[in-house]
């Protein structure tokens, strides 16, 4: 692996430490750059969300004060979703979806850019 | 949005958490997006650095999950994953320790330009 490979991979992996995703731009990264297929990427993407995930968590399990409840609740529904979603997405074309979804996160973006400070 | 009702809270973070793995599974991405800005709206006591931990834990199941039908399908090649593994591991604990520190306009702004990139990658991405 190269330095530059390496320190990609480390800034994308803080970032999901962070809590602010960044995952995807792992996908793009090893796409564009590296010239990776992208069905390989987005499977080297996935594992590499699960690490850097669960290693931020032994951080965030001592620092942070989580709701326990609300990730249970989360984590165990959001669960079976995927199972439905990875299903469905063998069965239909969710080009559409994706790109309407794409344009709501574009917005989310704008709107957080330029929202005042709250808690 | 102040629910005083905890057990319509809990139901409303159960819908919110099984949309979040829908289109997580359905589209491989977005669904940490819906998991944070649901416990912004429905637990907006808590501290915004413990909703960006508690949206960490709350997406990991459901990768897992998605990671299970990459690998059934044969679409997650552990040769090709296992260099990306140590510097996942050691960013993610940077990152971890960087949500204490960093300033949360920052984390914000941080937020706001992942949520850019991801939106225009998946409107004109092929």
């Amino acid at each position: 692996m190269s330095a530059a490979n390496f320190l990609a991979a480390l800034a994308i992996a803080a970032l999901t430490g962070l809590g602010v995703g960044g995952g995807g731009l792992l996908v793009l990264w090893l796409t564009f750059v590296t010239g990776m297929e992208q069905l390989s990427a987005q499977g080297v993407n996935i594992a590499f969300y699960i690490c850097a995930s669960a290693a931020s968590l032994l951080v965030h399990i001592k620092d942070r004060k989580l709701p326990v409840g609300a990730i249970i609740i989360l984590a165990l529904t959001g669960a079976a979703g995927a199972v439905g979603g990875c299903i469905v997405a063998d069965l239909i074309e969710a080009d559409l979806l994706r790109r309407l979804f794409g344009g709501f996160l574009f917005a989310a973006g704008v709107a957080l850019l330029f929202k005042k400070s709250q808690n | 949005m102040k629910i005083k009702n905890k057990r319509i809270r809990d139901v409303l973070l159960g819908v919110a958490g099984g949309m979040s793995g829908f289109l997580s599974g359905l589209l491989g991405a977005g669904g940490g997006m819906v998991a944070l800005f649901s416990l912004a709206l429905l637990r907006p006591e808590d501290d915004a650095r413990d909703r960006f931990a508690a949206t960490i834990c709350s997406v990991l199941p459901m990768t897992v999950v998605s990671a299970v039908f990459y690998f059934l399908r044969g679409d997650l090649m552990l040769s090709d994953t296992f260099p990306y593994l140590l510097p996942g591991a050691v960013g993610g604990i940077l990152g971890g320790l960087a949500l204490g520190k960093l300033p949360m306009l920052w984390i914000r702004r941080l937020l706001a330009v992942i949520l850019l990139v991801s939106g225009c990658t998946m409107v004109f991405g092929s």
